[in-house]
């Protein structure tokens, strides 16, 4: 056998053709772990945002917020499952790279847009994750605050799960605020106290990146 | 991702076939013989072509075993599966399916290892010639658009922030 084959073949649990398939006659969609997936159409979308718009006012996004936390949460769980079961090792002995190719493909697979990871400032605790066409945003349209709550909530928990750590994620930018991608900052809960504030009142990305590196975990 | 048969029935959607995609699904099923001629081909050089590619990236990288644990191992692995898939969509005469299949999944990953575009497009293009000086011109015609759709698309990301090749 040669050299190459004694290192496991490692294939694309999301590759295209295996990952998802829909018993036509049962009206059942599942992926190849077996999880039943539920397509949600932008009209969903819509009217579940101006549902939470009428019946939570100005707490609609925290609300969301919450809504993603909790989804997030079942997310890394099902991950941890499907690729142990796929990988033949836990989501935590993975090499950080399967890792992030592995969760880039989640949300993309998932339509929630593509995800990338920016470790840059992980010696600082600080990690920033960008996501292209997210969801949210996608189907909002033009807004004056960030819109991709749900989102900002499933990484937090997400990261949370895996660190060990109690994280926070406060979203930066926004594809539908005008930003080229949204971008959401992930670090300590303390550490991002005040984060949501700055956004609020107009403080950019990279100058949020560089009070949070004053403030130290 | 379609397949050419695929696309041409569902292209034809509630119609019979017309003489154009008639005669699309019988020229590419003449060429089923000689692309899966091909693919044994390839299959039998595929351990040779990937050892002598890498030797030549080895010469050109040195620094990269010393940056990547069982990293020569791991290129190995990574070419021959890389090189499989490639292999498919050319059986299948498809340019979209392997991307679909591996590669911008793929591509994430080595781009999260800190390896460079340059280095892809290095050590795939070896892949190329190591592979076209032992297939016939025939044969690589064949497989040369997916070889050369496959390091495009391999290589498109952009150059890390901290190069570890």
């Amino acid at each position: 056998m040669s050299a190459a084959l004694e290192l496991r073949a490692r294939s694309n649990f999301f590759a295209e053709g295996a990952y998802l398939k829909t018993d036509i006659v049962r009206g059942v969609t599942r992926n190849r772990a077996g999880t039943r997936i539920v397509a949600l159409t932008s009209d969903f979308l819509v009217g579940f945002r101006r549902a939470l718009a009428d019946e939570c006012g100005p707490a609609a996004e925290s609300v969301m917020n919450t809504f993603g936390r909790k989804w997030g949460a079942l997310l890394a769980k099902r991950f941890d499952q499907e690729m142990r079961g796929h990988y033949r090792v836990p989501v935590s002995e993975m090499e950080m790279p399967l890792f992030q190719g592995c969760l880039a493909e989640l949300f993309a697979r998932s339509g929630f847009g593509r995800l990338t990871l920016d470790f840059r400032r992980a010696d600082r605790g600080v990690v920033v994750a960008e996501i292209r066409d997210p969801f949210m945003a996608g189907i909002v349209g033009v807004s004056d605050k960030p819109v991709d709550a749900i989102l900002a909530g499933i990484l937090e928990s997400f990261f949370s799960h895996y660190s060990g750590e109690a994280l926070g994620c406060v979203q930066t930018e926004c594809q539908a605020r005008g930003d080229e991608v949204s971008r959401f900052v992930l670090a300590l809960k303390d550490r991002l106290a005040e984060a949501p504030g700055w956004v609020e009142s107009g403080v950019g990305h990279d100058e949020i990146l560089r009070r949070l590196d004053k403030i130290r975990g | 991702m379609r397949s050419r048969l695929m696309q041409i029935l569902e292209d034809a959607d509630c119609r019979h076939l017309t003489a154009e995609e008639e005669s699309a699904l019988l020229a590419y099923a003449s060429s089923l013989p000689q692309r899966l001629q091909a693919a044994r081909q390839i299959a039998r050089v595929e351990e040779e072509s990937v050892r002598a590619a890498l030797d030549e990236i080895k010469r050109r990288y040195p620094n990269f075993q010393g940056l990547h644990e069982r990293a020569w191992e791991k290129s190995s692995r990574d070419m021959a599966l890389v090189l499989r898939h490639v292999v498919q969509g050319m059986i299948a005469d498809d340019l979209e399916m392997a991307s679909e299949k591996l590669f911008y999944w793929l591509r994430t990953i080595v781009a999260a290892a800190g390896i460079t575009p340059g280095f892809i497009r290095d050590a795939y293009g070896e892949l190329r010639e190591a592979l076209r000086a032992r297939i016939t011109a025939d044969q690589y015609a064949l497989l040369e658009p997916h070889m050369t759709r496959c390091i495009e698309t391999l290589s498109d990301f952009p150059e890390p922030y901290k190069a570890a090749v």
